[in-house]
């Protein structure tokens, strides 16, 4: 009934007077968005634009225009400009860092996700809700502690604090994996279990290709997190530096790193994977940033 | 429904041990994670708040147990007041999370038209989320800096920009404006999802019940969104309590007036009082534990209404 009303409503709306209104209110609704992103990415577009100039003098100041000087050779000047550790061996340790954590972890998150939604043992419950209460224990508190226990098993210096721990899996990554099978029927399961499949078999041959969609933007929202993870790094692991606590040098009172646009150079080199995965797979993190944010 | 009937025909079948063996096997590398590197290391952090413990001991357990030392040190001894100092650091730069939740429900509903190209503000305004924090700061630094681009641009119109990460009014304002800038795209996006999660027939039936736009937003789409909000304050608070990347790295550890809770605790740490830095930490925990019960049970009652 009331949708008859509605649309009877919106009929009689639909008049050339109503289509004027709602054009011109699109294109100030765009002036306002055009606005605001230029504030928001201008800053990231100066820093690509300063990584390219020629001297520190017109990155500050006159540093406002954008692009009138292109001088790409900076991109490898930073592989020398920065010593001890350089930028090679951060990118290196950025890389041996994350993409074990991101295979290893990600498939125990997974199959640990899969137990909570699609197999019934005693105390899941219990556990989970064990999960969940991690999540609310703030990383100050367990980090000295984490730290004392690093370098007692002889991994201050390594990159091993960083690593070991995520191949225990990623609580949120459960999280997201067990709400997502929770959509997926039970007789999928059940069917399997009949003709005589265990659990391992079902969620290697089945499950993980069903959720690999999920699974694949959830990796790539955790590699961001571990690629741009600065205090791990930063407490843990003493000489072995990954990308972000390299670059931290040059914000050091006590810099020696004072060529601002190689300073940018290496900045925007190392947020570039990131920023380019983003850029292909923004649709699959766009949606599944928003439906984390539905589980409420 | 369908797991109780699976879960009686496994019964039926005696595959309930099977079942409990895999569900264990599945989930023991999480909890054997979490016993390790996070419930050991609480158990550590909280007894060491009684002891006089030290990085360069062997191990925690033979540390000297020094009553509420700790306790008095931190929070009644002359250097108090460097810590309530942090305290308030911290709180102020939290303005941040109002500011953010309404700028990004502006944004979230202005992205909730249907027009034309609208995706690709998503994209542009999550930018900054993705991008690094510790080039961010660099980025900032310079931006920001006496003269940088934003005192440039002032300039412009006649304006004399002051050194806005020098002066103290104006520091812990740029910390605030940086955590906006980075954070506005995840609210944003989730902001939006919780408007269109909001069914049309709501806002069909305030048309034809004449109600204003203005009125319609308070009535329908503020409540409404309620549970992104609370999502959004629960997460902001738990995340502004720890605030000290952007601060350490824009400031260093040496200024009072931007040296935030963590930041304090990582100067105990660094001064090798690792007592005492639990003490904060746990202090820190408990803050935090406690707002967030409170933003339950209030969420609860309003639910029960």
């Amino acid at each position: 009934m009331s949708e008859n009303v509605s649309s009877k409503t919106a009929n009689a709306n639909k008049t050339g007077n109503a289509k004027q209104i709602k054009t011109l209110k699109d294109v100030l609704t765009h002036a306002v968005l055009i606005l605001a992103s230029v504030v928001m990415i201008y800053p990231l577009i100066w820093m690509i634009s300063s990584s390219l100039k020629i001297s520190n003098f017109d990155v500050t100041g006159e540093g406002v225009y954008l692009f009138h000087q292109l001088k790409w050779s900076n991109y490898s000047e930073i592989f020398t400009y920065i010593t001890n550790p350089g930028l090679m061996d951060g990118l290196v340790n950025s890389i041996i860092v994350a993409v074990p954590s991101l295979i290893v972890g990600s498939y125990i998150s997974a199959i640990a996700a899969y137990a909570f939604a699609k197999i019934n043992f005693k105390f899941k419950n219990a556990i989970f809700m064990l999960l969940l209460a991690v999540l609310m224990i703030p990383f100050p508190v367990i980090m000295i502690p984490q730290y004392t226990m690093f370098t007692k098993f002889g991994w201050y210096n390594t990159l091993l604090p960083l690593i070991i721990p995520k191949l225990f899996g990623n609580i949120m990554m459960i999280f997201f994996i067990r709400q997502f099978l929770s959509g997926i029927p039970n007789e999928l399961v059940e069917a399997a279990r009949v003709e005589g499949a265990n659990h391992f078999v079902i969620f290697n041959t089945i499950i993980l290709q069903l959720i690999f969609p999920a699974l694949f933007a959830q990796m790539i929202l955790w590699f961001m997190g571990i690629w741009n993870d600065y205090l791990a790094p930063q407490i843990f692991c003493g000489s072995a530096q990954t990308l972000p606590v390299v670059i931290s040098q040059f914000m050091s009172p006590y810099s020696t790193y004072s060529k601002t646009q190689l300073n940018m150079a290496a900045s925007v080199f190392a947020m570039m994977p990131v920023i380019i995965l983003f850029i292909i797979f923004q649709r699959e993190i766009v949606n599944s940033v928003a439906f984390s944010g539905m589980k409420e | 429904m369908e797991t109780v009937k699976i879960s009686n025909k496994i019964k039926n079948s005696g595959l309930r041990r099977e079942e409990n063996l895999f569900g264990y096997l599945f989930v023991l590398p999480a909890v054997i994670g979490i016993l390790l590197f996070i419930a050991y290391p609480l158990f550590v952090s909280f007894i060491g708040m009684f002891l006089d413990w030290s990085k360069y001991d062997n191990s925690v357990f033979q540390a000297q147990w020094n009553n509420f030392e700790n306790f008095k040190q931190v929070f009644g001894s002359a250097f108090g007041k460097y810590f309530w100092q942090s305290l308030y650091n911290t709180v102020f730069i939290m303005i941040g999370i109002p500011i953010g939740l309404v700028l990004s429900l502006v944004f979230a509903m202005l992205l909730n038209r249907e027009m034309k190209g609208v995706y690709i503000y998503r994209v542009l305004f999550y930018l900054p989320v993705v991008s690094s924090l510790v080039a961010v700061c660099i980025m900032w630094q310079k931006l920001l800096a006496p003269d940088g681009v934003l005192n440039s641009l002032l300039g412009f119109f006649g304006i004399k920009g002051p050194a806005w990460l020098v002066e103290e009014a104006t520091a812990k304002w740029s910390i605030i404006f940086l955590t906006v800038w980075k954070g506005l795209g995840s609210s944003i996006l989730l902001y939006l999802a919780g408007l269109q999660g909001i069914s049309k027939s709501y806002y069909e039936a305030a048309e034809v019940d004449g109600s204003g736009a203005f009125n319609t937003f308070i009535k329908i789409t503020v409540p409404l969104l309620y549970p992104t909000t609370f999502y959004l304050v629960v997460t902001g608070v738990i995340g502004g309590m720890q605030c000290y990347v952007e601060p350490q790295l824009l400031y260093g550890s040496s200024r009072l007036d931007t040296k935030t809770v963590v930041g304090y605790i990582f100067g105990k740490f660094g001064d090798d009082y690792l007592g005492e830095a639990s003490v904060i930490s746990w202090f820190l925990a408990i803050i935090i534990f406690t707002i967030t019960a409170i933003q339950f049970i209030y969420n609860g009652r309003r639910e029960k209404r």
